[in-house]
């Protein structure tokens, strides 16, 4: 299996590869007023809109440092019961892509109420001793599932 | 004349009014005498006119034509023709007369009654007369016509005779008339003139008599003053000045009494000046000698000061020649001074244009370090740009793994390619990190080489500043070294002139003291001399007391 790794907040975390669209640069993003304070702003992706979460301010609730490393990561996740939405994750150090060949997958061993998105971890890699892995699809909390919902709908 | 000089001025002017009395009285008495004698109806009178009247009771009178009635009969009894021609001449020649004499009145009568009587009363019958006896007689008696002849005469030319006898006779009376007038005229003007002559005689006597009382009382004023004159000028050679003289008048002769006071006067106050004077020169004189007699005991003193004098001038000499001696060695030490400042400056000027050149060259090197951060921005554009372009390559390296990945087992070469290519993009980007770092201490490098040489230029700019100050100054120094030097050399100048000064007051105190010497002598001949004055003011004093003054 092959991971796209990316730090929040010094810390390890990868997203699997075959769940990623694409990777891109961190472009300038149209604000959208009103929104939480995690949903950054809407990007032009191929023609289409797709809202750009800050995965730090879900995960340790601090914004993405202004690093040059900075990517957005388009990925495709399910909202509501055969409702999926595209959406970009603005995180820092994607900058690899790392095979899972050699390593062991683990589970924590501590179920995580408050971070359910949090899955297996992978360690024995050289680059990374201990890689947590992201689950896209329950990485939303119910709020912005229904707020993408809602604009999907609307769309 | 010696008679006439011993005669007093009151005779003198006397004689003079009584010449003239005299003379006058001579005069009128000559002129009454002729004018009697030429009076009209006077001696001379009387033979004139008795010429006259004999000539007019002579002569037929040819205004009146009596004769020529007269020949106008014996042609009318003539009966001889040659006597006959001969009395028409003598007719003619009397009509001939007439005109020339009727003319000479007509010429010489003034205009009045005697004038018409002549030229037209008793003129127009003689015109008448004459034209009728040649007009018509005579050619009546040469025809041999007497009865025509004797009828001309006896029916006109008697009657026009008789017109011309009543004109004659009119005019006789008239020219009577008139003589006796005139006589008259001439009788009362003579007795007027008389008369006049007699009042004018009698004031010029009158006035010849008041100049001599005149002359009289001008003469006694003229004695007067004369003999008061002639008192004081006495009194004045006998030596009394004390006479006065009071004003008397404005003519000649006050003038001469005022001028014979002032002068009296005058010489009464030179007189007493004199006196004054002369006692004054005498106590002058005996000053003067005993003055003469202190200044010779001085002129010895002076000689021995002189000689004191003298030896202190010498002292002053050698002084002032030692004064000499040192100021020409500071002047020397001076000059050096001066010489060692030219050549400080000198070296100044040198250091100046070093520095100068200096910093030409530190602001030649910042710009060449500004040249070189420039650059150095440069390199970072390229650096950033490459950084950039790993960038983009990681990402695709990444997005060609994830596809690579989701194409399974097809992928798989893919993967092991984009793997590599992610490593080379590392590696540029951390080597283009590593030029980044490089570049930023380079620049780093170059800011504080630009302010360190930015210091330097300052400092150099001040270095310059100072450096030409030190010249200024410098210059000064010059400057007044040389100012010394010539005050120096003033100073030598008046120190040698101070001892050449020195010398000629020596040798005029040498001078001096053989003039002390003859002073001396001269004094005593100027006191022997003083006395000899002393001498004479008194002969002047007795001399001057003969004058008698208040």
């Amino acid at each position: 299996m092959l991971l796209v790794p990316f730090d929040i907040d010094g810390q390890a975390y990868a997203i699997p590869a075959r769940r990623v669209i694409e990777v891109v640069a961190r472009v300038a993003l149209r604000t959208l007023p009103g929104a939480p304070p995690a949903v950054l702003g809407a990007m032009d992706y191929r023609g289409r809109s797709v809202p750009v979460l800050d995965l730090a301010r879900v995960v340790v609730d601090r914004p993405t440092p202004a690093q040059l490393s900075a990517r957005i990561v388009i990925i495709e996740v399910e909202v509501t019961r055969g409702e999926r939405v595209m959406m970009g994750l603005c995180v820092v150090g994607a900058t690899d892509v790392i095979s899972t060949d050699g390593a062991r997958i683990e589970r924590a061993g501590v179920n995580q109420p408050g971070a359910p998105y949090l899955g297996e971890l992978v360690r024995g890699l050289a680059s990374h001793p201990t890689l947590q892995l992201v689950d896209p699809d329950r990485l939303l909390p119910r709020a912005l599932r229904m707020l993408f919902a809602g604009r999907e709908g609307a769309a | 004349m010696r008679w006439f000089t011993r005669l007093s001025l009151s005779i003198k002017l006397s004689l003079l009014v009584a010449m003239c009395l005299a003379a006058f009285a001579g005069f009128a008495v000559k002129t009454k005498l002729t004018l009697d004698h030429l009076q009209v109806n006077g001696p001379v009178y009387q033979q004139i006119a008795q010429g006259k009247d004999v000539i007019s009771d002579v002569l037929p009178p040819p205004e009146y034509i009596v004769e020529s009635y007269l020949v106008v009969q014996l042609l009318l009894d003539e009966t001889e023709p040659m006597k006959a021609v001969a009395l028409v001449d003598r007719l003619r020649k009397l009509h001939q007369e007439y005109d020339q004499r009727h003319a000479v009145w007509v010429r010489e009568l003034p205009e009045g009654e005697l004038r018409q009587l002549m030229t037209v009363e008793s003129y127009e019958p003689a015109v008448e007369f004459f034209r009728i006896a040649e007009g018509e007689l005579v050619p009546a008696i040469q025809a041999g016509n007497r009865a025509a002849a004797d009828a001309v005469v006896r029916g006109k030319l008697a009657p026009v005779y008789e017109r011309q006898r009543a004109a004659v006779d009119k005019i006789v009376a008239l020219a009577t008339r008139l003589n006796s007038d005139n006589e008259k005229y001439a009788a009362d003007e003579a007795s007027s003139a008389t008369t006049m002559m007699f009042v004018f005689g009698l004031a010029v006597i009158a006035i010849i008599v008041l100049m001599g009382w005149l002359a009289n009382r001008i003469a006694r004023s003229l004695t007067e003053r004369m003999n008061t004159a002639v008192t004081v000028a006495t009194q004045v050679a006998a030596g009394d000045l004390t006479a006065t003289i009071a004003s008397q008048g404005t003519d000649e002769s006050a003038r001469l009494l005022d001028a014979i006071g002032a002068m009296t006067r005058s010489l009464h106050s030179l007189v007493s000046r004199v006196k004054k004077s002369s006692i004054e020169l005498m106590s002058t004189a005996s000053e003067l000698s005993a003055t003469s007699m202190q200044q010779e005991t001085a002129a010895h003193g002076f000689g021995a000061s002189t000689t004191e004098i003298a030896a202190a001038i010498k002292e002053i000499n050698a002084t002032s020649q030692e004064l000499t001696t040192t100021v020409d060695s500071v002047n020397k030490v001076a000059a050096g001074a001066a010489d060692l400042a030219k050549i400080g400056q000198a070296s100044l000027d040198d250091m100046d244009a070093t520095m100068r050149q200096l910093g030409k060259a530190t602001a030649a090197i910042s710009g060449k370090l500004s040249v070189i951060r420039e650059k150095a921005a440069d390199i970072g554009a390229v650096v950033t740009t490459i950084t950039k372009v790993a960038d983009q390559t990681n990402l695709l390296s990444v997005n060609a793994a994830i596809e690579a990945e989701k194409a399974g087992e097809f992928g798989l070469g893919f993967l092991v390619l984009s793997r590599e290519i992610r490593r080379l993009a590392d590696q540029t980007a951390v080597a283009t990190l590593d030029i980044d770092h490089m570049v930023k201490e380079m620049q780093g490098a170059v800011t504080s080489g630009v302010m360190e040489m930015d210091k330097f230029t300052e400092q150099v700019r001040q270095g310059v500043t100072s450096v030409a100050q030190v010249g200024t100054q410098l210059v000064e120094i010059v400057g007044q070294v040389q100012v010394m030097s010539d005050r120096f050399a003033v100073v030598n100048a008046g120190v040698r002139n101070q001892a050449a000064g020195a010398r000629q007051i020596n040798d005029a105190m040498i001078n001096l003291q053989d003039s002390a010497r003859q002073t001396s002598g001269a004094l005593r001949e100027f006191n022997s001399a003083s006395e000899h004055l002393r001498n004479a003011v008194g002969g002047l004093r007795d001399e001057i007391s003969h004058f008698k003054v208040n």
